[in-house]
């Protein structure tokens, strides 16, 4: 697992790497966490993410919910698998992505 | 970790609780043998024998109630419906008692007719006085024991395996006391009482269950009870059908045997008692046999079934070779523990002696009924007990006795068995087309039960959640290196994660010795499946909705998942685990 982090001004892109699962999971709220304060624009980047968990998914409601104070939040580059789960777990109807 | 470990443990406590079960229940039918042998005499064990169909028939409409109202109860424990559960339980306990209440009082007033009924009229009406002041003692009896029958299953099932066992055991002892203080100072009605309040302290025991924190079995208001008592009749019905058999197959045996004189009766009681003795032995094993079967069948593991069955039917003639033997030449010391009379003692001799012979070949179709059972043929399973029990059994006697006199009854037990066996073949040639050459052949199995496997791949874990993930990885990587598409691959290992996790988050004790068995199939017509087991509490994951948290998106989130991005699944619970089978 790798985390990448990318800031422009008050945009905040995270490329991740890897599995989204029970272990992974807290690592990347932790870093996202750190990192949050005053963005406006949250961007991740699931190019090279190879599976996610509900571990993964409650990470990314409980970040789009700090989001909707203080901006907005976008999941980019997600792949067929990745988006059978966001469909079936109705995450695709509470979050932006971007195939 | 291999992943046998979930079988091992549970075939083990099944042996060895199955046994420990049945040793006080056959010891308080012995105890009250032995008593009635000698502080009565030989009518009373004469008496004694005619009225043990009657036992059999309580039992029967316990285990109607009992075994259906259980299995139902486990479906919505398994659904997480815990309110219908204690519904269920409520109403299959309450049932039980108002039925055995009415019988209790009809079998008390009219315990003359009865026992009149059962042959002790005419010139065998000395039997009348010792039978009927037994059968008013075991009439007040069945109300305690058809409680307790019923409530016995559903207390196990919530994890108080502890509580039956002393219950068990506090009874088997307490009969043994109340039988001796009871019956020397009256008689069979003393003997009989004894039995009353053996069945009282039982349930005594068993009520203490609610008093624990552990406790989920609650009564309330049994709404629907209507449809709840139908469906646990509907499903208990075979087991219940089974001893109805037995019994007016004892009936019918005992009007014969009693034709020939009282002391044969009696020499058939003490036959039956010495194998009431034994039956603890082959009950553990054929219990366990039946749950590893299910489960085997459950699996689609063909070569697992026969090696079960194999090993089942070996262990059993082993150990029934070895009892038999053991019958056969201690004839005479086994029956002189029942009685003193002379005449009695050289029949009981006989008996036993044919007994003895006819064990090896009954207790192999006995295992071969049970293993039926458990793979769901209840076709044959049916059909072996009520051919034993009932239709062969009394064929066989009518036309033994007829042709030899009173030594075709004692050797109807060794022609039962071995025209039982017969039936069996000629079955298994008629489904199979052909004779049982291997283990395969005596299943009777769907010509699609077998599929063929391309790679397994199996493991165990404790409760660790680290270990969850861990399993997840390497089973993604095990299916695609193994060619299963990355979409289903993933597919399974996500549905590995959260179910696994979810056990080891929510169903286990702590300080328990927690464990989940996990194995992968990848078969040769590309179907991937994943069996996990593990021994949590009861859940079922197949059917689970919580209402309650429809708005919350993330609720019981890993569930819904695993529910919507497989092909299919199965959940069963058996042998105090739980089983779900999972197709991507």
């Amino acid at each position: 697992m790798s985390i990448n982090k990318m800031q422009n001004g008050t945009t905040l892109t995270i490329e991740y790497e890897g599995r989204l699962d029970t272990t992974t999971a807290p690592e990347l709220e932790t870093e996202v966490k750190a990192s949050i304060e005053g963005i406006k624009e949250l961007i991740f980047d699931f190019k090279n993410l190879e599976y996610i968990s509900s571990a993964g998914l409650r990470v990314l409601l409980s970040c789009q919910k700090i989001m909707n104070k203080q901006g907005t939040m976008e999941i980019r580059n997600v792949n067929d698998t990745v988006m059978e789960v966001f469909d079936v777990t109705g995450f695709s109807d509470i979050l932006t992505i971007r195939k | 970790m291999d992943n046998s470990v979930l079988i091992k443990r549970a075939y083990n406590k099944c042996l060895i609780f199955s046994m420990l079960m049945i040793i006080p229940a056959s010891l308080a039918s012995i105890i009250d043998s032995i008593f009635i042998g000698s502080l009565v005499g030989p009518v009373g064990t004469a008496a004694y024998g005619l009225i043990m169909p009657t036992s059999i028939i309580i039992n029967a409409i316990s285990l109607l109630l009992g075994n259906g109202g259980i299995t139902l109860y486990l479906d919505h424990v398994g659904k997480g419906e815990k309110e219908q559960a204690n519904r269920n339980f409520t109403a299959v306990v309450l049932i039980g008692f108002i039925l055995s209440v009415i019988l209790a009082a009809l079998g008390f007033a009219g315990s003359d007719a009865i026992v009149a009924g059962l042959g002790a009229k005419g010139d065998k009406a000395y039997l009348l006085s010792d039978g009927s002041a037994y059968m008013k003692g075991i009439m007040l009896s069945v109300v305690p024991n058809m409680v307790s029958g019923v409530m016995d299953r559903y207390i196990r099932m919530d994890g108080d395996d502890s509580i039956v066992l002393c219950g068990t055991l506090g009874m088997g002892v307490s009969n043994a006391v109340l039988d001796y203080v009871l019956g020397k100072a009256y008689g069979m009605w003393g003997i009989g009482l004894a039995t009353f309040i053996c069945y009282l302290i039982y349930l005594g025991i068993m009520c203490l269950h609610f008093l624990k924190k552990s406790n989920n079995l609650f009564f309330v208001r049994p709404a629907g009870w209507v449809h709840e008592i139908g469906e646990a009749a509907k499903s208990g019905s075979s087991s219940a059908m089974m001893r109805v058999c037995q019994a007016v197959g004892m009936m019918i045996g005992n009007t014969i045997i009693l034709s020939y004189g009282a002391e044969n009766l009696a020499g058939a009681t003490i036959r039956n008692c010495v194998a009431a003795l034994f039956i603890f032995l082959s009950m553990g094993i054929e219990m366990a046999t039946m749950l590893l079967a299910g489960m085997f069948y459950g699996e689609r593991d063909k070569n697992e079934l026969v090696k079960l069955m194999k090993k089942s039917v070996l262990t059993e003639i082993v150990l029934m070779l070895i009892l038999s033997a053991a019958v056969f030449f201690f004839a005479r010391p086994f029956a002189a523990i029942f009685t003193h009379d002379g005449g009695i003692l050289e029949i009981s001799v006989v008996a036993l002696k044919w007994y003895a012979v006819s064990l090896p070949l009954s207790i192999l179709a006995e295992t071969l009924q049970y293993i039926y059972q458990g793979i769901h043929n209840n076709f044959m399973a049916n059909f072996i007990s009520i051919m034993k029990n009932l239709v062969l059994y009394v064929i066989s006697i009518v036309v033994m006795t007829k042709m030899i006199g009173v030594t075709g009854y004692w050797a109807s037990s060794l022609t039962v068995a071995a025209a039982l066996l017969i039936l069996i073949v000629v079955c298994v040639f008629v489904h199979n087309g052909s004779f049982p050459k291997t283990g395969s052949g005596w299943l009777m199995l769907k010509p699609d039960f077998e599929e063929n496997f391309q790679a397994v791949w199996s493991f165990s874990i404790r409760d660790n959640a680290g270990d969850v993930v861990k399993i997840s990885r390497e089973l993604q990587h095990f299916c695609e290196e193994n060619g299963v598409d990355k979409k289903r691959a993933f597919k399974l290992a996500l549905a590995a994660e959260e179910m696994a996790g979810n056990i080891v988050q929510h169903a286990f004790k702590k300080g328990g010795m927690n464990c989940v068995d996990m194995c992968a199939q990848i078969k040769k017509n590309g179907e991937v499946s994943l069996r996990i087991r593990d021994n949590g509490r009861s859940f079922n994951p197949v059917s689970y909705v919580n209402h309650k948290k429809d708005d919350d998106i993330t609720a019981d989130i890993g569930i819904k998942m695993t529910q919507k991005i497989t092909k299919a699944m199965d959940y069963r619970f058996i042998g105090g685990l739980n089983n779900l089978l999972i197709t991507v």
